[in-house]
């Protein structure tokens, strides 16, 4: 282990979480401390963790590299652990090395895709400002395919047991290398100071766990939470495990599914309840491209059948959808497809199309009968520099008794240091105008509707983040939108 | 040792955070930001019609989705948006205002222009006079909306796909296996009758097998 990062290695070895100077104090109210919270979340407040579409400025346009999912999202692979720690983070002035730690074998997908990484990508990372992709872009630091490949185990493993603060809670629980664990609290208060209804309001978003088990190729995977919403909430229903209809707490299960890796994890087969393959996977719910397409991972998970596959330049996903068998009754479940393909068209940039068709006998959004929903589009992620990064996705929408709609987003996000994001989006809606309800044309319903969002992203400490979102909307009251995200 | 100090301070500052964090669970409150509205809704008009089995309604009585929220009205829904009472029907208002509100929308006599339908208003309320003169009538299907709702008709949606829509008798429900059971399961007297001849039929087989048996 030549150089400084050996040395630094072997410095953190006296400094690890387990090695705080044997306080037995200390040690005993980390363990309390990580066990009450894991009783907590598993008894009564179980989350989530989310992808960051941007993290294609840091070469990662393959979500598999950081996440369980195929095609990204919540749970983390242990490589996904240690990059999420070093590229997310704010460092407070420390240099890579300072905060450099033990470094798990990435997965067998991501070990190919690092090893396939250009050297323009390389040689950005290593010369960033931090250095703090080192850890992805170095041999050392991601062990090379030849190294390991054929004798690694499927999932990411630790090579020492060294502690540091972006394992699965901080470092105070190991889970075996078979299991990956992970989970979120997201609490919101929202503020609407225009209003004359209620002002403020505050109330946990998600609480949600994650776990995966993975034997060989084979994989199952499960999320389990727990929410309460007022009657009539077009929130957290979906994904309800018990039944309760009014506003108590539920059980949530936003997916639950099988999964068999082929041709050394780039293929990925699936079974069970999923997020839907359609556009950018970003973690705003409420924006309209993900919430009027039906597809965001809040609720609108399906059952069905996918097919994943994530090779070096090409990503694409296809699903069957059979229905929401958490939703009652049938006549309410959509059947149909939905698919994305993403292909990598420069060093940080890609592009990609969407599609989905559902039918179902009753619409459970608008409860007009016999509704047929399409949406197809085209989406682009890309990396102007290494701060700065643009989203945008465009769909039409094609609903039966509706006239042709349309939604759309363009998001840029701008680093300002390690840490801290800034980020301006702005959406346009237009449901297509409802035939059947009729009445004049209004906005988002025959006319487009402009909303605009004002971002301040601030990744505090080794997996929090505090968010806060200022947006207007045309013909809804201003709002700030302020988040504390802890994910284990 | 340097290391180890601000490796506590982190430490620290990431159980902080997380306290603070769990502190606020505890002003927990629900994730849905108009419940009261549907239920003062199902109040005002249990009030205004005695006697109609009004339902707590889905956000589709006013809204183009079952989302609801600002914006998104139907035509029954922006009708109402653009009365002179709107004040009193914003969520978390008093039920007594939001049913003063209504009987004032139903008792309004709709301008030149505006789609109205002859309505016939009973004697018995103070605030809606009684006689036969024209009413909002939002889906403009000939049929008002004090007369739609009397009916339990979606005042939005055009007759006959209306019929029976602001209650609907199969709303969603979720959860695995949930079932909503609007009463008790009638007796399945086909199932009794049958099941009764199988029990007669299965005690005259024993007779008949017995019989040899004694001879």
């Amino acid at each position: 282990m030549p150089g400084p990062e050996g040395k630094l290695r072997r410095m953190l070895k006296g400094s690890g979480t387990r090695k705080l100077g044997g306080r037995d104090t200390l040690r005993a109210f980390q363990r309390f401390l990580g066990w009450s919270l894991v009783a907590l979340f598993v008894s009564l407040f179980p989350s989530r963790a989310h992808a960051y579409t941007w993290m294609i400025k840091h070469g990662y346009a393959s979500c598999p590299v950081c996440h369980a999912d195929p095609s990204g999202g919540e749970l983390l692979t242990a490589y996904g652990r240690v990059q999420s720690d070093e590229l997310l983070r704010m460092k407070y002035g420390k240099s890579s090395g300072e905060v450099s730690h033990t470094e798990p074998k990435a997965p067998r997908l991501a070990r190919r895709t690092l090893d396939s990484k250009t050297d323009a990508l390389s040689g950005a990372d290593e010369e960033g400002k931090d250095g703090q992709d080192d850890a992805a872009a170095s041999d050392e630091e991601a062990p090379s395919a030849e190294a390991s490949t054929d004798s690694a185990p499927t999932t990411a493993s630790s090579e020492e047991s060294e502690s540091y603060p972006g394992e699965f809670l901080w470092g105070l629980v190991k889970p075996p290398d078979w299991l990956l664990l992970g989970g979120s609290y997201r609490h919101l208060n929202v503020i609407r100071p225009g209003t004359e209804a209620s002002k403020f309001s505050t109330f946990p978003m998600m609480m949600d766990l994650y776990g995966q088990v993975q034997f060989g190729n084979f994989r199952i995977q499960g999320s389990l939470g727990a929410a309460r919403v007022g009657v009539g909430s077009p929130y957290a229903r979906a994904a309800q495990l018990t039944t309760n209809q009014g506003d108590q707490w539920n059980l949530l299960s936003r997916s639950h599914w099988l999964g068999y890796d082929l041709a050394d994890g780039a293929i990925t087969i699936r079974a069970g309840h999923m997020n839907l393959p359609f556009g950018i996977r970003i973690p705003e719910h409420t924006m309209w491209v993900r919430k009027d397409t039906l597809t965001d991972r809040e609720s609108a998970q399906q059952d069905g059948l996918a097919f994943a596959y994530n090779g070096e330049k090409l990503r694409t996903e296809v699903m069957g959808i059979i229905g929401n068998y958490q939703v009652n009754p049938d006549k309410y479940r959509q059947r149909g497809y939905s698919l994305y393909a993403e292909y990598l068209v420069g060093e940080r940039t890609s592009v990609g199309v969407s599609s989905m068709v559902t039918k179902a006998k009753k619409d459970r959004i608008t409860l007009q009968p016999d509704p047929l929903r399409q949406a197809h589009g085209a989406y682009v992620r890309s990396a102007l520099t290494e701060d700065f990064v643009v989203l945008a996705e465009a769909d039409v929408l094609l609903t039966s008794d509706h006239d042709t709609g349309y939604v759309g987003f363009a998001q840029a996000d701008y680093e300002l240091i390690r840490g801290l994001h800034l980020m301006a989006t702005g959406e346009v809606l237009n449901r297509g105008y409802d035939r059947i309800v009729g009445g004049a044309q209004t906005v988002a319903n025959g006319k487009p509707q402009f909303g605009a969002w004002g971002t301040v992203d601030w990744f505090f400490l080794p997996h929090c983040e505090l968010r806060t979102d200022a947006y207007k909307r045309q013909e809804e009251d201003f709002t700030i939108l302020v988040q504390l995200h802890v994910f284990l | 040792m340097m290391h180890e100090s601000k490796t506590r301070v982190s430490r620290a500052s990431l159980v902080a955070a997380l306290l603070v964090g769990l502190a606020t669970l505890g002003s927990a409150g629900s994730a849905s930001a108009s419940t009261k509205f549907p239920a003062s809704l199902q109040k005002a008009l249990t009030e205004i019609f005695p006697g109609v089995p009004f339902c707590v309604p889905l956000c589709t009585a006013c809204h183009l989705t079952t989302a609801g929220g600002p914006g998104n009205l139907n035509v029954f829904g922006d009708n109402l948006y653009h009365q002179p009472m709107f004040p009193n029907l914003i969520p978390g208002t008093s039920d007594s205002g939001l049913k003063n509100a209504l009987m004032t929308y139903f008792a309004a006599t709709p301008a030149a222009g505006l789609p109205a339908a002859p309505t016939i208003f009973p004697p018995g309320s103070a605030t809606i006079p009684a006689g036969t003169r024209p009413s909002y009538d939002s889906d403009r299907d000939g049929v008002s909306d004090y007369d739609e709702l009397k009916l339990l008709n979606s005042p939005a949606i055009a007759l006959p796909g209306g019929e029976g829509e602001f209650c609907p008798s199969d709303v969603t429900t979720y959860g695995c296996f949930a079932r909503v059971a609007a009463a008790p399961p009638p007796v399945d007297r086909l199932g009794l009758f049958s099941a009764g001849v199988v029990v007669l039929g299965l005690t005259a087989f024993r007779r008949l097998k017995r019989k040899p048996r004694s001879g």
